[in-house]
């Protein structure tokens, strides 16, 4: 079954960075699903781009209304970013399809997220979780598989 | 003393029967509402009768996103800074909250940002003011009209939106009366209607807000602890927020 995001964006490029850090997927975005924070952040972010983000945890912040994954990332010339992604609340992670706990994240997990980039070029960006997050924990999914076939998650918001 | 005695039961007597059919005609609105994503997430997305001062304060809410496109860090959204989003804001958000109905009153927990409300339904009268005011939640007396609970909410603070387009209401000045009706067993139907001399040339009406009933078991039956937090707050906009949202060539 695809992913939401596969289901939503159409591939146009894929660059990929030195030490294979990140690949930037730019394309056409046929509709997006809402993502509302609760003081509007996703005008800061390009939603209508995803980038793959690998790399090492160094916090997971489990915290209301906003939670955070922060990933050590290297860039092309191999230089360490510490890159920040905003997250829902954990009372919407914890429910529904993600199934999330303060403890999915360890810090030294290699983790690949798909995200949505800031505007403004700086290493933060969004995770874009509505039903569910596209990512892979040292190559395994962390969501909730049981929970696929349950109603969709109403909140999309913090 | 047998005169007194009876005269104590006469009275208690003649309460529990006012007081059982006042309840016997109430409906039943208890349980977990929740309005999904996909509801409006404004109360009236029309232009709305501003008196100038109305406009002014409307033209002075920032809120992010929009027409504009404005990005976080460059509005002046008033729970950036963790304060509440005051009562009818959290009507329009996508978040649980909780009907718990008794005799003498109703209360309303809302899951965003842990607050709660009382909307009292023991007879008395709506005050003009209440000494202790302004709310971010308001002073609430309900009474039924049949099976809708009808609401009058009074002593609003005025840095609370009403929704996250910025929609403003005076300071003790604005009146907003409530209608709330179980329209199906698991549906509930809220509109409003905002009295308001100083911000609005006339009352205006809101839309339809509709809130299905979260069954205990389910994702969203059961009410979680979420509470701003001034403390991971200015963590968020100083590691996540501002540095997403300062754009480079906009420093002069």
């Amino acid at each position: 079954m695809p992913s939401r995001l596969q289901s939503h964006y159409v591939c146009a490029a894929k660059m990929r960075l030195h030490f294979a850090t990140f690949a930037i997927f730019a394309g056409a975005l046929a509709f997006t699903a809402p993502v509302s924070a609760h003081h509007g952040t996703a005008p800061n972010y390009k939603m209508d781009e995803s980038i793959v983000l690998t790399g090492t945890v160094t916090e997971f912040r489990w915290r209301n209304p906003h939670s955070a994954l922060l990933l050590d990332v290297k860039d092309a010339s191999g230089k360490v970013i510490n890159y920040a992604i905003e997250l829902p609340s954990p009372g919407v992670m914890a429910r529904g399809k993600m199934g999330w706990t303060r403890n999915t994240f360890k810090a030294g997990d290699l983790v690949e997220f798909h995200a949505h980039p800031s505007r403004t070029g700086a290493p933060v960006a969004v995770g874009g979780c509505t039903d569910s997050c596209e990512v892979l924990i040292n190559g395994v999914s962390p969501n909730n598989p049981e929970a696929d076939s349950k109603s969709a998650t109403p909140a999309s918001a913090q | 003393m047998r005169d007194r005695i009876c005269r104590v039961l006469f009275v208690l007597v003649a309460n529990a029967g006012l007081y059982c059919a006042t309840w016997a005609q109430a409906a039943d609105l208890s349980g977990v509402w929740m309005q999904g994503a996909a509801g409006n997430q404004t109360w009236n997305p029309e232009k709305l009768p501003f008196t100038p001062a109305g406009l002014a304060a409307f033209k002075g809410n920032l809120p992010a996103g929009g027409k504009e496109q404005r990005l976080a860090a460059d509005t002046n959204d008033p729970i950036g800074g963790a304060n509440p989003p005051g009562l009818y804001r959290s009507f329009t958000y996508p978040r649980p909250w909780e009907f718990i109905q008794l005799p003498d009153r109703v209360v309303q927990i809302f899951e965003w940002t842990n607050h709660w409300r009382i909307i009292w339904t023991d007879g008395r009268d709506v005050p003009e003011e209440v000494v202790t005011g302004p709310f971010w939640y308001g002073y609430a007396v309900g009474k039924w009209e049949g099976d809708t609970l009808v609401v009058q909410t009074v002593d609003l603070d005025g840095r609370a939106w009403m929704d996250g387009r910025g929609t403003p209401i005076s300071e003790f000045g604005g009146k907003v009366e409530e209608r709330w009706q179980r329209t199906a067993p698991d549906t509930l139907q809220l509109s409003i209607t905002v009295t308001d001399p100083a911000y609005y040339t006339q009352p205006w009406t809101s839309n339809v807000k509709t809130y299905k009933l979260q069954k205990k078991g389910a994702e969203y039956g059961e009410l979680g602890e979420v509470i701003f937090a001034p403390i991971d707050e200015q963590l968020f906009n100083s590691t996540i927020r501002d540095p997403s949202a300062v754009v480079p060539n906009k420093a002069p």
